[in-house]
């Protein structure tokens, strides 16, 4: 009864403002809309805020707009490439018709450019109903960092990694980590582009903007995400522009980007590219670890340098396409290729030191992608994207070798287990419709439907050539919001979600003695809400909600068919997550500020893992619940050009929720239900301070100089409570120092600068007795061309 | 909408204030027993964060204990493959390819001494030639050896390593060998089993080969097979599969089974008799057949006075199943009786810690409280012992550490 009652609010609403649609059109308003050069721009499509009217430009730049009836309007101005505008107008009865002179500006501006009081898209998003991490990484540009330790200084993320450069890493948002979290390139899932793309490898310079959606994402973001999503933006821009850097530093790190776009605007083309060249020996000094010392027949403590860490990674990206035709906003055919090679350094610990592991993997993909605004009358944007890509990496254990860490070994067994060349192929299918629908003034409807097919191919070279027991599994995901602004300042989001998903095993029976093919159909429904009431114009108030999935794997499901049992049972991983948070800025003469907090809560229930049985066999199952409760909080100041400072910190006490041992339903309580979970950082936060000065004697030149530390509280590797004194295990305490000084001329064509990261040489862990790089020292250079 | 201003900013604030005051349970840590006897070994906590504890106890007979403040974590030092002998854990790390000695001190894992050890793929079997020389064997990478080693375990050196000299053929079909746990020293020679399998289904051949070797040149003797089982002891130091009684006869319980066809043979029991080097032709029990149930993984032990104690599953799921226990008379092949006195268990490896004729398991019930029940082969009854809080996933091994 309930459900239904919510579900025919749910349509109903939509309809009740289409009554307050437009009526009959007298009045006139016209214009032109021309770039910073005064040069007129066809296409831009000028839209009447709230209301189903809009129209284009035509070649000359001049647009004309029938209003039905007098009042004050806003005009969006939008156009690809270009900041969107909006424009009040005020119509009187049998007025003279209005001209405008609009003037667009390029969405790519150098950072020395921006407008201190303009609301960048990172702002207008953290001001959405969602618990959103925005980060506009054009202001960290200069630095030698990747995505992945960007955002692990900003709220509610750690980014735990096992070393350095290439390393394995564990990403958490909000406490959820590994498969709970998915992360995306311009809304597609990032692993589609080659498993050599990763947050730790992926320069800053790629990235026009970082969008992290904590616990409750958006419905475009067609995704089973159980604890939220990252967004990586690209840059959007119709400028022709090139970036380029390169950096070298400590552990003969060298990393290189480029990015860069050729418009030819006669003809509306564009060509964009993007590559990116990572390498490091990541030979940091191993402090204090173990080696066998003949002569005095023990184990001695030493430093040594890592010996087998190589890490190497290309990618390269192209797109040509066409933009702001009448049939197509935005027409783009693309190729890319990733790869990458990778030296394994050492087990789950440090005393576990390999020598000759190396996994190394090659994407490749093929894509396009379509947009089409303003169809049905300025009612209907629509969106498809599709790429087919085909992963594959090699796992090789293959010397049959004891290594220690100076570098030398004995004869002994494979290093990870077994003998192998794992080969791991994945031929992928994606697909994703995305519709926006203007149902009525403050009302609009957004549809994405996503198919996402992958099939897993993976076998030992060493002893068979090829998979005869592949696992498909292929998700629709299908996601319905309603944006309903209630009142003025007050916007809602509800969404509805359906995920389906099929599975497909051969499997070999034992009883008939051949290879089966089994098949399974599941589906699920998820739902959720945002909402956010803005106060007054830099200040609001925000609550969200989602229960949301993580879609078990095919392999999961169906086992191994001979260690790995299958599970029919298993259910896919569910969490409710709810947000309320809230942020307040302001300026005064040259001063601004920002502040934002929230809460947070998660309830995770039915973690998939393996459960292994006496009989040394496998099975997967919905083993353990978690629940967290936290809460985040940053604040941002800066002073005209001169100062800037952020500090936020995150509290997050993850309890297990797992009431009865193996999660069996009955019985007797675990002994670690509601006790804080183990191995997990609680407490962490980070403070950001920057001085800078434009420098008179250069011209445009600035200085910048940019100090940020990061903490992280020591935690328990294990329950806390059950072991002795002696024996109960601690990561320690992280406090690191970074330190930057840049310099640019010509208003940020070029630049150059200087970073030392963790300045005082800390020994640092992010996992138990896996030490992470010291001091290290990079120079880089960058040229940005407009 | 003021009010529902106040409404949301009043929802935060309560929020931020019971997500900070939330009390952070904190258990008071005790001391550990400095006279403590016995070692239990329990797992705890949900995938993936298990952790691995040893409960130091004075007595297994009566008490209480729980874990809080009690358990020495060794969740990277050791595992329940541990080899125990005289207050001392012998373990051999296949991930960081060393050996050691360890002992239980202060409350944690103290290093006796450690040594680089890669001769063994894994340590499938071990025995004592006397209470300072251990054997080791274990596959090899490829499968197509034995490997063994002997340690000096007072002086902490490896007095001999190499692979078993002269094992049976492997069939064409089944080209690659596993040796099990149920290696034994007795009349001057190490007896153990090999069997052969196949490395595409991984299925066995359906031939158990009993083995004679020389000590210490590790060659074999005589083979003495038999065509009713396919199997092997589980691996020592997480089972226990076989032994040597009083009167020198060697007993074993097969376990590895699965043959083509998805047919499993039977968990069986043989009998290697005082002075002979091959399988008592006239001794041979089958387990199902005998007491009506599926043996579980790898638990025989020796009670006695003819008397042997073995882990059967109470339904054929060998997933979902629970254990009980039954006493046979080992000489004979004959069920003596079952323990009905003592609660279904939930599957728990080396649960059962034998002394002086008594056996004492550590039953993880799955309901309330468990215990210790002890087995008193004497007196044929059955009491209960040591109180253990609930709540643990395992109960894997029992030591005697005094």
């Amino acid at each position: 009864m309930y459900r239904g009652i919510v579900l025919f609010i749910f349509f109903t609403l939509p309809f009740v403002g289409i009554s307050l649609c437009v009526r009959a059109q007298t009045m006139t308003v016209s214009g032109r809309v021309s770039n910073a050069l005064k040069e007129p721009l066809e296409g831009v499509t000028v839209s009447v805020k709230d209301f189903s009217l809009a129209a284009k430009t035509g070649p000359d730049g001049r647009f004309n707009l029938q209003f039905g009836r007098p009042g004050t309007f806003i005009l969006v101005f939008s156009s690809i490439g270009f900041q969107t505008v909006e424009e009040k107008v005020r119509i009187l009865q049998n007025s003279e018709t209005s001209v405008l002179q609009i003037v667009l500006q390029s969405q790519t501006i150098a950072i020395d450019e921006v407008v201190v009081r303009g609301k960048g898209e990172a702002q207008q998003l953290r001001e959405q109903g969602f618990s959103v991490n925005a980060i506009d990484t054009r202001r960290i540009a200069n630095t030698t960092i990747d995505l992945g330790q960007v955002l692990n200084r900003s709220t509610g993320i750690k980014m735990r990694e096992q070393g350095g450069v290439g390393s394995d890493f564990e990403f958490s948002i909000n406490g959820l980590s590994g498969r709970s979290v998915k992360i995306f390139l311009d809304g597609v899932p990032l692993d589609i582009l080659g498993s050599a793309m990763n947050l730790n490898n992926i320069p800053i310079n790629l990235a026009q903007r970082i969008e992290v959606y904590k616990g409750v994402a958006p419905v475009d973001l067609g995704s089973d995400a159980l604890g939220g999503s990252v967004n990586i933006v690209t840059n959007k821009s119709l400028d022709n522009y090139l970036d380029v850097s390169h950096s070298y530093g400590s552990f003969r790190t060298h990393q290189s980007a480029l990015t860069g776009q050729y418009v030819y605007k006669p003809a509306g083309l564009v060509i964009k590219g993007s590559t990116f060249f990572n390498y490091s020996k990541n030979n940091y000094l191993m402090k204090g670890v173990e080696i066998w010392d003949a002569e005095k027949y023990e184990y001695v403590m030493r430093d040594f340098r890592r010996f087998h860490d190589r890490y190497q990674s290309l990618m390269g990206q192209v797109e040509v396409g066409l933009v702001n035709k009448k049939w197509a906003d935005l027409l783009f055919l693309g190729v890319g290729y990733s790869t990458y090679d990778k030296q394994v350094q050492t087990g789950v610990r440090q005393s576990i030191v390999y020598g000759g592991v190396v996994k190394d993997g090659t994407g490749k993909n093929v894509s396009l992608r379509y947009k089409k605004d303003s169809l049905l009358n300025n009612r209907l944007n629509i969106g498809v994207y599709g790429t087919y890509s085909y992963d594959q990496y090699v796992l090789s254990d293959t010397t049959l070798r004891k290594y220690s860490w100076d570098g030398s070994y004995i004869p002994g067994n494979p290093e990870t287990g077994s003998l192998r060349l794992t080969e791991v192929n994945r031929p992928r299918i994606f697909a994703r419709f995305n519709g926006n629908y203007h149902l009525a003034e403050n009302h609009d409807l957004n549809l994405n439907y996503t198919f996402d097919q992958v099939e897993n191919q993976t076998y030992n070279s060493l002893v068979s050539d090829g998979d005869d027991m592949p696992g498909r599994l292929g998700k629709h995901i299908l996601g319905a919001a309603y944006q309903w602004k209630l009142l003025q300042n007050w916007t809602n989001t509800f969404m509805g979600k359906y995920y389906g998903i099929a599975m497909n095993k051969k499997q070999y029976d034992y009883s008939l003695a051949k290879i089966v093919l089994q098949h399974n159909f599941q589906d699920y429904f998820g739902y959720g809400w945002a909402s956010v009431y803005k106060l007054d114009n830099n200040s609001g108030v925000k609550a969200s909600y989602e229960h949301t999935y993580r879609l078990q794997d095919v392999n999961e499901a169906y086992g191994d068919g001979y260690q790995v049992l299958n599970n029919m049972d298993l259910k896919p991983e569910a969490s409710d997550n709810v947000n309320v948070g809230g942020f307040y800025g302001g300026y005064s003469g040259r001063q601004d500020w920002f502040f934002e907090a929230s809460a947070f809560y998660r309830s995770a229930k039915g973690f998939i893992y393996a459960n292994q049985y006496d009989n040394n066999q496998l099975q997967y199952q919905n083993l353990s619940n978690v629940m967290v409760r936290g809460l985040d909080a940053e604040v941002k100041y800066n002073y005209n050009r001169l100062f800037n400072a952020m500090l936020n910190v995150t509290y997050q006490h993850a309890l297990d929720n797992t009431r009865y041992v193996n999660n069996s339903g009955s019985g007797t309580a675990s002994a670690t239900y509601r006790n804080r979970i183990p191995n997990q950082p609680w407490l962490f936060g980070n403070l950001d301070l920057g001085i800078g000065k434009n420098l008179s004697a250069v011209k445009d030149g600035r200085l910048q100089f940019t100090w940020s530390t990061q903490y992280t509280h020591w935690y328990y590797r294990s329950w806390k409570g059950f072991a002795t004194a002696n024996s109960l295990a601690i990561i320690p305490k992280q406090l690191v120092h970074n330190l930057m000084i840049s310099y640019s001329v010509l208003k940020g064509r070029y630049n150059a600068s200087l970073e030392c990261r963790n300045l005082t040489d800390q020994l640092v862990y992010d996992n138990f007795r896996l030490q992470k790089p010291g001091r290290a020292l990079y120079l880089k250079l960058r040229l940005f061309l407009l | 909408m003021l009010k529902l201003c106040k409404l949301l900013l009043g929802t935060v604030l309560i929020v931020f204030v019971s997500v900070s005051c939330s009390k952070d349970e904190t258990k008071v840590i005790g001391p550990e027993p400095d006279d403590a006897s016995f070692a239990i070994w329990t797992q705890l906590g949900s995938w993936p964060q298990t952790s691995y504890y040893i409960m130091n106890v004075p007595s297994l007979s009566e008490g209480s204990i729980k874990l809080e403040g009690n358990g020495v974590d060794v969740t990277t030092l050791l595992n329940n493959s541990v080899i125990s002998r005289d207050g001392f854990y012998y373990f051999y790390n296949t991930t960081e390819g060393k050996f050691g000695k360890y002992k239980i001190e202060n409350g944690a894992v103290v290093v006796v001494k450690e040594f680089p050890f890669t001769h063994l793929l894994s340590l499938a079997g071990h025995t004592w030639v006397d209470a300072n020389t251990l054997v080791l064997i274990g596959g090899v990478t490829g499968a197509k050896a034995v490997n063994y080693a002997t340690i000096n375990t007072g002086a902490m050196t490896i007095t001999k390593t190499g692979t078993v000299s002269g094992l049976p053929e492997a069939p064409e079909t089944h080209p690659l060998y596993r040796v099990g746990g149920d290696i034994q020293y007795k009349d001057g020679k190490l007896f153990f089993s090999v069997i052969n399998y196949n490395g595409s289904d991984f299925t066995l051949f359906k031939r158990l080969n009993t083995m004679a070797v020389s000590y210490p040149d590790f060659v074999v003797t005589k083979v003495s097979t038999d065509t009713r089982t396919a199997g092997l002891g589980n691996t020592s130091g997480y089972f226990a599969t076989s032994f040597v009684d009083e009167g020198g006869d060697m007993y074993f319980l097969t376990s590895w089974n699965g043959i083509s066809g998805g047919v499993s043979t039977k968990k069986s029991i043989y009998r290697i008799k005082k002075g002979a080097d091959v399988l008592d032709p006239t001794y041979y029990m089958d387990v199902e057949a005998e007491i009506g149930f599926i043996p579980a993984s790898g638990v025989l032990m020796n009670l006695g006075n003819g008397k042997a104690i073995i882990k059967y599953m109470t339904t054929d799921n060998s997933v979902t199943a629970k254990n009980k226990f039954s006493i046979i008379n080992i000489a004979t092949g004959k069920e003596l009786r079952k323990l009905n006195e003592v609660p279904e268990g939930l599957g728990s490896e080396r649960n059962v810690f034998v002394e002086n004729g008594k056996a004492y398991i550590a039953v993880l019930s799955g309901e309330g409280k468990d215990y210790i029940w002890i087995y008193d082969a004497a007196t044929d009854k059955v009491t209960r012992g040591l109180e253990l809080q609930g709540g643990y996933t395992s109960f894997s091994r029992i030591d005697k550490l005094k």
